[in-house]
């Protein structure tokens, strides 16, 4: 399909993702791209001064650490990165959006002519004929756009917990009362006591009070409730079985609207009155960066491994494989368990050391993977010709054999991920997980698993989580399988 | 036949042997004094002496070592801290109760792997097939320890048909011999369940491709052309040959049986070895968390010698040429 070349229409047919391979006759695809594009703008419009305040907090930060680098404990806060990784994801994935899916569409379908097709372009179109792997592919994206940008689209703070009669066990679907109690002056006590302003302490100071709008607690002064009624100048409120009698003066406003706050909870509360909703979507960083890194950690050595016993075979692939086929014997969980139980007294985080644990106990299977691989290419005559050319060990490693056995690698990859998921959310229902007040997957069911007969949806719900990023992972590994395996495409 | 035989189990010796030495000194790099767990902070240190004399430890690694082999291999695994008895009995008492559930469990994972396999290989391309390959895909990505709890939550909460957790009721043993078998299989259903159901799914994903490899061979093609019956070409001809990757699965699943009854055995208080392993961990108990490392590692190295050998029974050509094809 052409058009006229600088017509109105042709530029938003390239330059809008999805309109073009709409009109082309990939109606889903084209609708699920266009939706993607549209998201990113919406999240930012719709969160504009905390993305702005993100943005400048972020260039200011980087500024500032330049310019005196010894502020860095006082800069790098966790809950401020978390804003800076929010605000740049949103700007920058419906860019990249844009450009991977202008120029995919400039080769294959708008001028296929002009712009010669790559590879990764005969791959990409396999991989779409594949409606399942796809399904999960935009699950996947939409988990980690959600994990990323998370201060955006959780209702509520993941942590901050009301523990009492009223807030606590909130079946799903319900709203919580609280009465918005007046400002009485008490702020000044939050304001950070004075402290190293550094060699900059006007812009350092600056940067503190966008900081402290990106992060403050916006509703401090609730009183949650159950139900009210007025009487004369007095608020007189149920709290359990108890009632509390309240005067309007002391409310941020005469009239019920203007005093009344109600919090809706979607997916309901848990033990400690924390918005489930709100855990669950922090939660999905945890399991999903973990998943990803472990699974990163446990290729990359994996494939180290093999390639080397592979490809110098002899005595060193005979011990290494040995060494391998000995740690094979340990199920994993085992093997998992006593690293733990042997480490965790030194120093090192809990997140950094299940990370460690879970690439560490699972990069066996790889090794052996690709050092089959290697095995059969070592036979073939391009490896030949590359070491009668005299090219090192290294070259031939890295540029020959590497990228030939990337496809069983990237495809072992993506099953795997999964699996890590599962072990991680386990190692979680035996505590021995990412620990509270930090929300994982695994550690909300834990949590929940005590109240299995009152609030059944503390543990059910993450569950579903789980269940739909594990499907995604395997139906993404199944895809990129049958896309990247000439052989079985037929099949 | 008997040669092959020798040389897999010759072959397995060295594993075995690297498995009892990462064990040890993975035990060793624990932090910490071991006579601190039998010690008040506060004791004499003349007798912790005493005690690391008794203990061996004063003694040099390697002689500590070859002492600690020499031990492991006549069966003598020292006395569990916790437990108060030599780590051989508390594997005995233990090793018959995991037994109980995972054999049932394979059992109910073969049947219905099988039976999954079959039809979506059968009924391939249509309807059946692909509800039956996505249920499939759920299960096999399902937590295990969600599913035991949402099947605790259902038929222990909601509608108490099974019981939630135990190997049978309290004072059970008191009942006569048939009552208390069926309280033990009523206690028994959710986690054999649990821990054959994803297992289950990725037979059956395994067997549907092998079925599918072996329908297009010539074989079946004379069979069908000959008139035999379509039930009989799939259950008598096809599956037979299409069963052989299944002795792998089966294989590997001995010892996976074991290490993920750990998440099942806790969640239902089954007294196995997956709660003693857990038990050991929590306790510090070094003595039963080498015992119970041990064994399953040794089931892991007897799974892979059983696939070993029952591919070679199954396949012939395995056992002239010594590899897979």
């Amino acid at each position: 399909m052409r058009y006229r070349q600088h017509s109105i229409l042709s530029f938003i047919v390239r330059n809008v993702p999805g309109i073009g391979q709409y009109l082309h006759g990939r109606k889903m695809y084209g609708i699920t791209v266009f939706l993607a594009f549209l998201f990113f703008p919406m999240v930012i419009l719709l969160n504009l001064d905390d993305v702005v305040a993100g943005f400048v907090s972020f260039f200011l930060s980087l500024t500032l650490l330049g310019l005196d680098p010894s502020m860095k404990s006082s800069i790098l806060r966790p809950e401020l990165v978390e804003h800076w990784v929010a605000a740049l994801f949103a700007l920058t994935a419906p860019m990249l959006i844009w450009s991977y899916e202008r120029k995919f569409y400039l080769r294959t379908v708008y001028a296929p002519e002009k712009y010669e097709s790559t590879p990764s372009d005969l791959a990409w179109s396999q991989f779409l004929k594949q409606r399942g792997a796809v399904v999960g592919f935009v699950v996947i994206l939409a988990l980690y756009s959600i994990a990323f940008l998370c201060p955006y689209i959780a209702p509520y703070n993941p942590t901050t917990f009301q523990s009492g009669v009223v807030t606590q066990f909130r079946e799903p679907l319900s709203s919580i009362l609280a009465l918005r109690l007046r400002d009485e002056g008490d702020k000044g006590v939050i304001t950070p006591t004075i402290r190293d302003l550094g060699e900059f302490p006007k812009m350092f100071r600056t940067l503190e009070g966008l900081n402290e709008s990106l992060i403050s607690e916006e509703e401090a002064h609730l009183l949650y409730i159950d139900a009210y009624r007025i009487e004369a100048d007095q608020v007189i409120a149920t709290i359990g079985k108890e009632s509390k009698t309240v005067p309007i003066s002391r409310l941020a406003g005469t009239e019920p609207d203007e005093f009344l706050v109600e919090e809706f909870h979607l997916l309901g509360t848990d033990s400690y009155g924390r918005d489930l909703l709100s855990r669950i979507i922090y939660g999905s960083r945890v399991s999903l960066s973990l998943g990803f890194i472990a699974v990163l950690l446990s290729v990359t050595l994996g494939t180290i491994v093999g390639l080397f016993a592979g490809y110098f075979g002899g005595r060193a692939d005979s011990f290494t494989m040995r060494f391998v086929d000995v740690l094979l014997a340990f199920p994993s969980l085992f093997l998992i368990l006593v690293i733990i139980a042997v480490f965790e007294q030194a120093n090192v985080p809990r997140i950094m050391l299940i990370v460690i644990v879970l690439g560490l106990s699972t990069w066996m299977g790889v090794a052996r993977l690709v050092r089959g691989e290697v095995l059969s290419l070592k036979e073939r005559d391009f490896i030949f010709a590359a070491k009668a050319l005299g090219l090192s060990h290294w070259r031939i490693l890295t540029r020959h054999i590497l990228p030939n056995s990337l496809t069983p690698i990237i495809v072992n990859a993506s099953l795997r991920i999964g699996g890590i998921i599962l072990l991680e959310a386990a190692l979680s229902y035996l505590n021995l997980g990412v620990q509270q007040p930090t929300a994982s997957w695994g550690n909300i069911i834990y949590e929940g698993k005590d109240f299995l007969s009152n609030a059944w949806w503390i543990s059910t719900l993450p569950g579903f989580a789980i269940v739909a990023t594990v499907v995604s992972f395997n139906l993404i590994g199944d895809g990129l399988r049958d896309a990247l395996d000439p052989m079985l495409k037929n099949s | 036949m008997a040669l092959y035989i020798f040389k897999r189990v010759l072959g397995a010796i060295p594993l075995l042997f690297g498995l009892l030495t990462i064990t040890f000194f993975v035990i060793q790099l624990a932090p910490g004094d071991p006579t601190a767990l039998y010690l008040q902070g506060d004791a004499d240190p003349a007798i912790a002496e005493r005690l690391r004399t008794n203990l061996g430890l004063d003694q040099p690694l390697h002689i500590r070592y070859v002492k600690w082999l020499g031990s492991a291999v006549t069966g003598e695994l020292g006395v569990s801290f916790s437990k108060h008895k030599s780590v051989t009995a508390v594997l005995a008492d233990t090793i018959p109760q995991t037994l109980l559930l995972t054999s049932f469990a394979l059992l109910f994972n073969i049947a219905l792997g099988v039976l999954l396999g079959v039809i979506t290989a059968v009924k391939r391309g249509t309807k059946i097939d692909t509800i039956t390959n996505v249920f499939s895909l759920i299960l096999y990505s399902v937590p295990e320890f969600w599913l035991a709890l949402m099947l605790i939550l259902t038929f222990s909460e909601q509608i108490p048909i099974f019981p939630a957790s135990g190997i049978h009721s309290p004072f059970a043993d008191r009942l006569p011999t048939l009552h208390y078998l069926w309280d033990v299989i009523q206690h028994m259903v959710l986690p054999v369940f649990v821990l054959g159901i994803a297992s289950a799914a990725a037979t059956g994903r395994f067997l549907r491709g092998s079925l599918l490899e072996v329908i297009n061979q010539d074989y079946i093609r004379t069979a069908r052309a000959k008139g035999m019956p379509e039930s009989r070409i799939i259950w008598k001809h096809a599956l037979r040959n299409a069963l052989i990757p299944i002795i792998t699965i089966i294989g590997m699943s001995l010892p996976f049986l074991l290490g993920g009854a750990v998440i099942v055995e806790t969640i239902f208080g089954w007294p196995g070895m997956g709660r003693l392993t857990i038990d050991a961990i929590f306790s510090r108990d070094y003595p039963l968390i080498i015992g119970c490392t041990l064994v399953s590692g040794v089931l892991v190295i007897l799974g892979n010698l059983f696939a070993d050998v029952m591919y070679a029974v199954a396949d012939p050509r395995i056992r002239f040429t010594g590899t897979k094809e």
